[in-house]
């Protein structure tokens, strides 16, 4: 973690997505940085996103890489409405069901590890539960 | 702006006169039985041991020194037991393109580029919490807490979407596999020489989905060396000179750790760059390019490189064709690259491109082999070299 991710975690902890925003040209920076690197700016808010966004690519996870996360999972990419990629795990529904594209929503579940972390879900998966 | 005149001077200036590497798939071996021969500086000094007899140059005529990954450039001059007018650090990506510019600058006039790697008997983690290239790459580490890491994973994300734009298939893919792994048969120094089927490729195990075990690069040890110098000294060495006729260099790091330029755009943007370069400075094509050495730590680099540099437009085709492996119009990695050679990072690749041109590679020999390229991007961080022989 670098010296500016802090409040991104924070800001899952308690359910909410947000991220960096430019105050001087409102260019969202993700990863968290230092500075803009659209316009140089230090300053930042951090925006909330509509936790919407389609889904650009995904990966099935058949090796072990790290001892507490057990294999197989399902790893996304996903293209926020505001324009960020945001990376995370894909629940709710197999990956034989995916399509490129999909509509796509963040969710966040109960913390099973350290943190509680932003995933994604289908948007139709989300409807027909609620 | 690049001006092509200048690049154009530097053309046929610079020569490697010498190679050397080490015995892999006895290395190999000895790893697997749980032997430690050697460290990173051991290989790396005994392929320059092979270069320098391989030119005939000794060690007190070589004046600079660039030390691969994963060597320190301090401890390699003193593990060589070499004082130098000028050194420098370098992946294989940048060491050409250093030699070439030192050389012809004057600070050194004959220059060696050594590599050394211990990474399976030491046991370098390419994914996980401290994955090898996080510092420079965020990606590999980043996403650790969703499960997310390693470069394998990054290009099967890749590969997942670039499958289904393109309508390639993971068979289509396992071409890549197939036609190194037959060359590598050819090539006595190669790790993996048993022949590879489409049903052995199929049942291989998939690492990150779509991308399989044989999808994967070989995690093995050994070391490099090459010994570049001008083209006026190389002439005095009596030796076949491989001329560097070609220089192609992209760097695209904007949104690296989104993996936007990866997913959205394939890197095409940065490797149309590294290829105008690189063609317009050895005034060829494509189609002038009688050998094809692509950077392959994943089979999908392949059509990726085929696509980007304009071998084609649509690589299944070409993958399905027959001619990139042994016989082919296009033999790619003829060595057996990355794959099933040996993962030498980029490094072993130049020494292909030179035993090729030199007519020296055995049963895996292109006849008349006149023209050999380098295509290397790794997350949007291409290089392109032309090497080329006198006809």
């Amino acid at each position: 973690m670098n010296l500016f991710d802090e409040p991104y975690w924070q800001y899952a902890e308690a359910g909410e997505l947000r991220l960096q925003q430019c105050v001087a040209c409102a260019s969202f920076r993700y990863p968290p940085a230092p500075i803009c690197p659209e316009c140089l700016t230090e300053e930042h808010d951090w925006a909330a996103l509509s936790g919407q966004g389609s889904l650009l690519a995904w990966t099935v996870f058949h090796r072990q890489y790290f001892p507490d996360i057990p294999v197989p999972y399902l790893v996304g990419a996903v293209v926020t409405a505001e324009g960020p990629i945001l990376i995370g795990n894909i629940v709710g529904l197999p990956a034989a069901d995916l399509t490129h594209g999909m509509p796509m929503s963040a969710v966040f579940p109960p913390s099973t590890g350290s943190r509680r972390l932003c995933q994604w879900t289908s948007r139709s998966s989300l409807e027909h539960r609620t | 702006m690049p001006d092509p005149d200048r690049l154009a001077a530097l053309r046929d200036t610079v020569a490697i006169v010498g190679v050397g590497e080490t015995d892999y798939p006895a290395d190999y071996a000895r790893a697997r039985r749980g032997e430690r021969y050697q460290d990173a500086y051991g290989y790396a000094a005994i392929a320059f041991r092979r270069a320098l007899n391989d030119c005939g140059l000794s060690r007190n005529q070589i004046d600079g020194l660039i030390a691969g990954p994963s060597l320190a450039g301090e401890r390699l001059g003193e593990v060589l037991g070499m004082d130098v007018r000028w050194a420098d650090q370098a992946d294989a990506v940048q060491a050409m393109l250093k030699a070439a510019m030192a050389i012809h600058t004057g600070v050194a006039e004959c220059v060696a580029l050594v590599y050394g790697n211990d990474q399976r008997t030491g046991g370098t983690a390419y994914g996980g919490p401290n994955a090898m290239g996080g510092d420079r790459h965020l990606a590999y580490t980043y996403y650790a807490p969703w499960g997310l890491t390693s470069q394998g994973a990054l290009y099967a994300l890749l590969a997942n979407r670039y499958l289904a734009i393109t309508g390639l298939t993971e068979r289509d893919l396992g071409q890549v596999a197939l036609a190194q792994r037959a060359f590598a048969g050819l090539n006595p120094n190669a790790v993996m020489r048993e022949p590879l089927t489409m049903d052995d490729y199929l049942a291989g195990r998939y690492i990150c989905e779509p991308l399989r075990l044989y999808d994967y690069c070989l995690v093995n040890d050994g070391g490099v060396a090459l010994i570049v110098t001008t083209v006026e000294r190389a002439r005095a060495l009596n030796r076949p000179a491989v001329l560097l006729r070609g220089i192609g260099r992209s760097d695209h790091n904007r949104e690296a750790t989104s993996l936007r330029p990866r997913l959205e755009q394939f890197y095409r943007p940065a490797q149309r760059q590294a290829a105008e370069q690189v063609y317009a400075m050895a005034g060829l094509g494509p189609s002038d390019v009688d050998v094809l050495q692509v950077y392959d730590s994943f089979s999908i680099h392949v059509p990726l490189a085929l696509e980007g540099f304009g071998f084609c437009a649509d690589a299944a085709k070409l993958l399905n064709s027959g001619d990139l492996g042994p016989g082919g119009r296009l033999p790619v990695n003829t060595s057996g690259g990355h794959l099933s050679g040996s993962y030498m990072q980029g490094w072993g690749h130049q020494v292909e491109c030179v035993r090729q041109l030199r007519e020296e590679a055995g049963d895996r020999q292109i006849p008349g082999a006149r023209t050999a390229q380098y295509i290397s991007d790794v997350a949007g961080k291409v290089t392109s070299l032309i090497y080329g022989v006198r006809p």
